[in-house]
This record gives structure tokens, C-alpha cells and sequence, in this order.
């Protein structure tokens, strides 16, 4: 319907069907920022859902007029401090990977800024790839297409025997959505799975080892699959190595950084592990030039994730969060905040809540009953709380005294190596076992409890 | 077994060859020179109560007539079609293979060579170490394996293996046989055009008979059609290798992963420059754990064989 207050257009000389309505002042498309260089299947997509806005030069240095509150990066732009002063409109910045390395995510949650992640659009197709490079290195696959290629087969007979993939006891490090799907594909393959991560995962049946090392001593191969961060940087390392031994195979579909790489080139040339399939490297995409010549290594140029499914899948994906925030929908892959898990949701915990709701952290709770008024996911007792969250937050009162030890080792050990890492500092106790001055003597005896856990839980 | 006189056609295997050595009395056919090769059998036969053969070596109707005291053929493969299985059932020659320990490592291949030509896994890996990757920049996206629809040629021990595997990465999955078997969660089609109409990746898994010969023909080929990607784990003669060629050549298939060819081990080079093909040695089998099976069963079929007890793996 044609609005009494704005002029509107003239129709267009085509306009002919008198059952039409009337040509009204087309509705503004909403306005989307792009931060990094687009692809050009992005931009055309993008551009003909949005006003697609794409300053220059990037990356941006100085701050932009716009009203835009919503902004598309690709890594390795980096979403912090710095570019959200720049754009101090945005309330959503949406990135085209799954990993997040290039955001500053407390900072994004301090100033309201939501993000949506790639999500899982990738998985499969990373998964597909690390058990092809497994069979490959472990087969001698493609060694044995060069050698076919060379022409020595009618010369030299068959091709050196590789060895099974069936019954090869296969470490996952990171069993999240890549690992997952990782070890739901080798388990068919007759493998035996076993995995190491921040915590170990109760609703999962392999077996948890707390550390890499560890892993590697049970395993026949390792399949890296985890985040790259400050923890996790050269994850793999030379005792690693020498722990999964000459019949070791690696795979590494994650972050060239999680492998001492140097090391690694090391191992293999002096036969300390058996091969390695890689994605990844340290300085992509520069490869060390003594892998070009191994034949129990298998190379790739860091394309695990990406086929033509999955860019259009991500394609739809970064279209949809976009047209769920433009409609207040609830975004299609945010990236959540912490779990936090909070003991006692009274007065006191309550306004922890909302505070925790406003960085974008999930919310769950324990208490002596369940409040069906709080949108909150219920756990009827502390420990069971603690398996789900990432860190603990007790706000119980003196009148709660006689649950003094609710916090105690069973809690501190499925609260797992994170979260009690959090108790080590003297607000973080205070955070985790805290509470009123009244606690006293009971907050003495947990704390005592914490680090006595502590010393429990191995570092990696 | 130290009296067994036993043939075998070609040094498949050294472990095999070792233990052959040990216990019985070993003749060796690839010592012989191919014109020597009548002579050999002639002068040694009535020594030879058993042959070890493979899919490179048989045991056809001339090997078979050459030996009047032929009692057993161990054949060292799953796949019979060079051994003349009729003429040994005349002759009341026993026939064993080795099925089921090689299952999981053929299976294995046929999904690896899925994912390699549809992921453009050797390219990629040549990429890298020609140095491309730091002079052309990243590579071109390629193929998802992941939920496309897999069409196997053929549920047998081999096929329904395939058919596990690629059910974990979300394939659907259809199949051709001779009969409709017992799996509501598989489509069945009557026909193998039917099969390759609707698939995206098709499987040749089924043994090689006279009427399996060339089972995948131009019609077939084309109905696979230019998206489509053929993997042969079969025999080399189930695939017309010509008319597979020039559908490469001409675009008019998708990409091919070949582990087996119609004169092993001789591959046509044009095979070689199609970044959507990718061809292997018939390393299906090719495992130290799982040759080593083979051969127990090859040893352990002719032990039972002279201490009459009952064969391990008897097809005739």
C-alpha cells in the first residue's frame, strides 16, 4: 500500500497489471559490511540480498560513517578492540570459518556484538579428507600410483605391501564436530578410537586420555583435530612423537602449529615415526622441500574443508544468520560464550545470571529445586552440573551452610582442567566455592579440596 | 606336508613362497622361461598334486590338462576367474580361494579411490610438491564424497563392505545383482543401466564370469554420465577400457579410480594426464596383514587337503 506520508516513485513504463498493487517506495535492503576482501560468489550473492557495503582499503584503519550494524570477515582479519572502534555501529559480525582465532570473543561479548561462526558446513568434508589421507599414508596409496605412473610396474612387479587400516588403535585430538565425524567413519573401518580433549566427554564411549602424550603412548595414530591456541601450539612435539613410536602415523587436517614442524621433518626422515598426512603447515604455504621426496608422506595445500558443497552450504549459511538477525530471529550458528554453571539460584545468583546472559554465556543451574519459571537447563545435583559447564559459579548463603562441601573432589574433577584452573586464582575461588564471608571456615576446607583436585587433574 | 608337490604359478607372495619351500616340495613356474614353460610342466607333473595360483597366474584348461595328478588348486585371491573352475569339477580337482580376510582392505580402496577422485587427492599432493602452492596460489575447490549416492555392482562380501563404509559418510546406497537381497535400507535396481542412471559414484564389485565380461560398457558408461565417477576393485575385464577411455577423453564421465586393468600390469598412459582419473598397481589386497591371511589360508587349505580334513574354503 502506498504510504500518505513519503512521495513515491512514479510506476514503471512496464507497470501494466491493474490488479497489481500499486509500486510502493522500495523497502531499504539491509546493510551488510564487508571487513575482508569477498569471493566473488559472495559478493554477487550478497549483493543481491543486502546493501552490500565494501569500504577500502582493507584492512580497515580508519573509522567508517555507517550505520550498519551488521559485517561479514573472513580470517585472517581480526575482529577486536581495535576494528570494533572503527564500526561502533555493529551489533553482529558474521566470519566464513569455523575456526575463531581471529577474534578477540570477550571483547565481542563486552561491547554486545554477536557472531556467527561457519558453524559445521565443513566438517564432513575435513573428515572425509583425514580418513583418505590415513588410508593413504598407512596403504602407500598414491606411492604406488607414482610408482604405476613411472611405468615400474612391467619392470619392478608389484608395489611394496602397505598396512590395514582395520584394527589400528587411532588417537582423535579435539573430538568436536571434525573429530566427531572423524571417528564415526573410522570406527566402520574396523578402527579402534580413543581421544584426548580439554575434558573428557561422558556421553561418548571411547576411551579419554587427559593428554596428548598419553594418547600417543596407546595409539597407532594420532588424527589432529583441535583448535589452535596459545595451549595447544606445538601440541605435538618430539616426545609426543617418539611416544607414538616408528609405526606411527599422524594426521594433521587442524593447524600446521600444533606440529613442531621441524621436529616432525626430523621423525620422519630418521624413521622415529612411520609417515604423516598433512593439510596444514606451519608457514602456508611454504611445505618443507624434504617432504616433496617421502613416499610415506601424503601433502595437500590446506583444502580439506573446501568443495563446491560446502562453499555453497556456507554460502546459504552466512545468507541465513544475516536475514535471522535482520528479523530477530535467534542467529543459525552463534558462536555461545562460556557454560557457566551456577550453584544456588537465588537473589544473588540471579543477578550473576544476568550479567553472564548479557556476555552471551549458556546458562545453567543447580539448586534444591528445579524453578520452572527460569528458561535455564535444570541439574538436579552438583556434579552432574559440573560435566556440562565450563566454569562454576556458587552463590549460596550462610543459611546453605549445611551444604558446605557441595563443592567437593568429585565436582572439581568433572568440572575438569579449565575449570578448576579457574580456582587456582583468589577471585576464582571466591567465584567457584564463594559466597558470604559467614563461609569462613567452610571456604578454607573447599579451597584445600581444589587444590588437592588440582594436583589431581594432570596438565597436558 | 613334506610330499606335496606344489606349482606355483608366480611369486605372489614371499612369505607364501617361504613357507611353501619349507614344507613342501616347491616348483617355481616363472623360472622357467615363457617358451620353457610346456616343457616344465611336462617333465615336472608327476610330481605336482597342487598349484598355488593369483589372479596374475592361474590355473586355466591347458595348465590343468598338463598335470594328470592335479589334486588341489589353492588359489591365492578371492576372484576365480583364472582358474577353470569347470574343467577342475570334471576332473574332481578340488578348488579353494581365499574370501573374507581380504574384504575389509578392498573395501577400504574402493572408498579411498571415491574420495581421491572426486577430492582430487594425487593432484593435490602433486601440487604441493611441484611447489605450485607458493607460485599459483591455493587450489580449486573440488567434489564433496560425503552424501553422494553409491552404486554397487554387485552385494557380495566386497560389495556389502563398500556399502558399511560409505553408509558412514551419509552415501545413499544402491545396488545391482543378480537377485534383490535382504537389505530394506539399499535400493535395488534390475539393471545395471538402471543402477548408473542413479548413482554418482558406481562400484564395480562382483567376480568376473563370461556374462559380467564388459559389464560396464558405453551405454553404462554414459549413463553414469559426466558427473559421474566409476571405481573398478573388480577385474580389469569387467570395464571396456576403451570405450572408458574415450568417455574420459571426451567428458562424457566424470572421473574414474582404477585399481584393476584388462592386461595388468600394462596401464594405458592416456589414463595418465586426466586429472579426474586415478589409477593404482591392484593393490586392493596389498597389506602385509592382510597377504599374510591369504597365505595361511592358501597353507592351511592345502594342510587339510592332505590330512583329509575338511577344506577351509572350498568352492569346488
Amino acid at each position: 500500500m502506498e504510504s500518505e506520508s513519503e512521495p513515491s516513485p512514479p510506476p514503471p513504463p512496464s507497470f501494466s497489471d491493474a490488479d497489481d498493487p500499486p509500486p510502493s517506495h522500495s523497502p531499504e535492503l539491509p546493510e551488510v559490511i564487508a571487513l575482508s576482501p569477498l569471493l566473488p560468489a559472495f559478493d554477487a550473492a550478497l549483493s543481491a540480498r543486502f546493501r552490500l557495503l565494501k569500504p577500502s582499503p582493507l584492512p580497515l584503519s580508519s573509522p567508517i560513517s555507517s550505520a550498519a550494524s551488521a559485517a561479514l570477515v573472513r580470517a585472517p582479519t581480526r575482529v577486536d578492540a581495535a576494528l570494533l572502534d572503527l564500526v561502533p555501529s555493529l551489533r553482529l559480525v558474521v566470519t566464513t570459518s569455523a575456526g575463531l582465532d581471529h577474534f578477540d570473543l570477550p571483547e565481542c561479548a563486552r561491547r554486545g556484538v554477536a557472531v556467527a561462526s561457519a558453524g559445521h558446513v565443513f566438517s564432513p568434508d575435513v573428515a572425509d579428507y583425514a580418513v583418505a589421507l590415513l588410508l593413504d599414508v598407512l596403504r602407500r596409496i598414491s606411492a604406488s600410483g607414482r610408482y604405476l605412473r613411472r611405468g615400474e610396474w612391467p619392470l619392478r612387479g608389484d608395489y611394496p605391501l602397505g598396512s590395514k587400516l582395520g584394527g589400528k588403535r587411532v588417537g582423535i585430538v579435539g573430538l568436536g564436530s571434525i573429530g566427531s565425524l572423524i571417528a564415526k567413519r573410522l570406527e566402520v573401518f574396523g578402527c579402534i578410537i580413543s581421544y584426548n580433549s580439554r575434558k573428557a566427554k561422558p556421553s561418548v564411549s571411547y576411551k579419554f586420555f587427559p593428554t596428548v602424550y598419553d594418547l600417543a603412548t596407546e595409539c597407532d595414530v594420532l588424527i589432529l583435530s583441535c583448535a589452535f591456541t596459545n595451549e595447544t601450539r606445538h601440541i605435538v612435539n618430539k616426545d609426543v612423537m617418539h611416544a607414538l613410536g616408528k609405526d606411527g602415523v599422524i594426521i594433521n587436517i587442524a593447524r600446521g602449529g600444533l606440529i613442531d614442524e621441524e621436529e616432525l621433518v626430523k621423525c620422519l626422515m630418521q624413521g622415529e615415526i612411520k609417515g604423516a598426512g598433512l593439510d596444514v603447515f606451519e608457514n602456508e604455504p611454504s611445505v618443507p622441500n624434504k617432504l616433496f621426496t617421502m613416499d610415506n608422506v601424503v601433502l595437500s595445500p590446506h583444502l580439506a574443508a573446501f568443495t563446491t558443497e560446502s562453499s555453497s552450504d556456507l554460502l546459504e549459511l552466512i545468507i541465513a544468520n544475516f536475514e535471522a538477525f535482520f528479523s530477530n530471529k535467534p542467529l543459525i550458528t552463534p558462536v555461545s560464550g562460556k557454560r557457566v554453571g551456577i550453584v544456588g539460584l537465588g537473589s544473588i545468583g540471579s543477578e550473576i545470571v544476568k550479567r553472564l546472559d548479557a556476555f552471551g554465556c549458556t546458562i545453567m543451574y543447580n539448586s534444591r529445586s528445579k524453578k520452572p519459571s527460569v528458561p535455564y537447563k535444570y541439574f538436579p545435583n552438583t556434579h552432574d552440573l559440573a560435566v556440562e559447564s565450563d566454569k562454576l559459579s556458587c552463590a549460596l548463603t550462610p543459611q546453605t551452610h549445611h551444604i558446605h562441601h557441595i563443592i567437593n573432589r568429585d565436582v572439581l574433577l568433572a568440572l575438569g582442567r579449565d575449570g578448576a584452573r579457574g580456582a587456582r586464582r583468589r577471585e576464582g575461588i571466591g567465584q567457584v566455592f564463594g559466597g558470604r564471608d559467614a563461609w569462613g571456615r567452610g571456604s578454607q576446607r573447599v579451597r584445600e579440596q581444589a587444590r588437592r583436585a588440582q594436583r589431581a587433574v594432570p596438565d597436558g | 606336508m613334506e610330499s606335496l608337490g606344489v606349482l606355483m604359478t608366480f611369486p605372489m607372495n614371499h612369505y607364501l613362497e617361504e613357507e611353501l619351500e619349507r614344507r613342501c616340495k616347491l616348483f617355481r613356474l616363472w623360472e622357467a622361461p615363457p617358451e620353457r614353460r610346456a616343457e616344465f610342466l611336462r617333465s615336472n607333473a608327476p610330481s605336482i598334486r597342487a598349484l598355488v595360483g593369483n589372479a596374475n597366474v592361474g590355473a586355466d584348461a591347458d595348465t590343468i590338462d598338463a598335470l594328470p595328478k592335479l589334486e588341489i588348486v589353492a588359489s591365492f585371491s578371492v576372484g576365480l576367474d583364472k582358474v577353470d573352475v569347470a574343467r577342475c569339477r570334471e576332473r574332481g580337482i578340488r578348488v579353494t580361494n581365499t574370501p573374507d580376510v581380504l574384504t575389509d582392505d578392498v573395501a577400504d580402496l574402493a572408498i579411498w579411490l571415491a574420495i581421491a577422485v572426486l577430492r582430487r587427492l594425487c593432484e593435490a599432493d602433486r601440487y604441493v610438491r611441484s611447489g605450485a602452492w607458493t607460485t599459483m596460489g591455493d587450489f580449486k575447490l573440488t567434489n564433496k564424497f560425503s552424501g553422494k549416492r553409491v552404486g554397487i555392482l554387485g552385494l557380495g562380501r566386497i560389495g556389502l563392505a563398500i556399502a558399511k563404509r560409505a553408509e558412514a559418510f551419509d552415501c545413499p546406497i544402491s545396488y545391482y545383482s543378480r537377485s534383490e537381497k535382504p537389505y530394506p535400507n539399499y535400493k535395488y535396481y534390475p539393471s545395471v543401466i538402471d543402477l548408473a542412471s542413479h548413482c554418482d559414484v558406481l562400484v564395480v564389485a562382483c567376480p568376473l564370469t563370461e556374462e559380467t565380461h564388459h559389464i560396464i560398457n558405453r551405454q553404462v558408461i554414459d549413463a553414469l554420465g559426466p558427473n559421474g565417477v566409476l571405481i573398478n576393485i573388480g577385474r580389469g575385464p569387467h570395464v571396456d577400457e576403451s570405450e572408458l577411455i574415450a568417455a574420459l577423453l571426451e567428458g562424457r564421465l566424470g572421473g574414474a579410480g582404477l585399481d584393476v586393468f584388462e592386461k595388468e600390469p600394462y596401464v594405458p598412459e592416456e589414463l595418465f594426464s586426466l586429472e579426474n582419473v586415478v589409477v593404482v598397481p591392484h593393490v586392493a589386497s596389498a597389506t602385509w596383514e592382510t597377504r599374510k591371511a591369504m597365505a595361511d589360508l592358501v597353507l592351511g587349505n592345502l594342510e587339510a587337503h592332505v590330512t583329509n580334513k575338511p577344506l577351509l574354503t572350498p568352492i569346488v
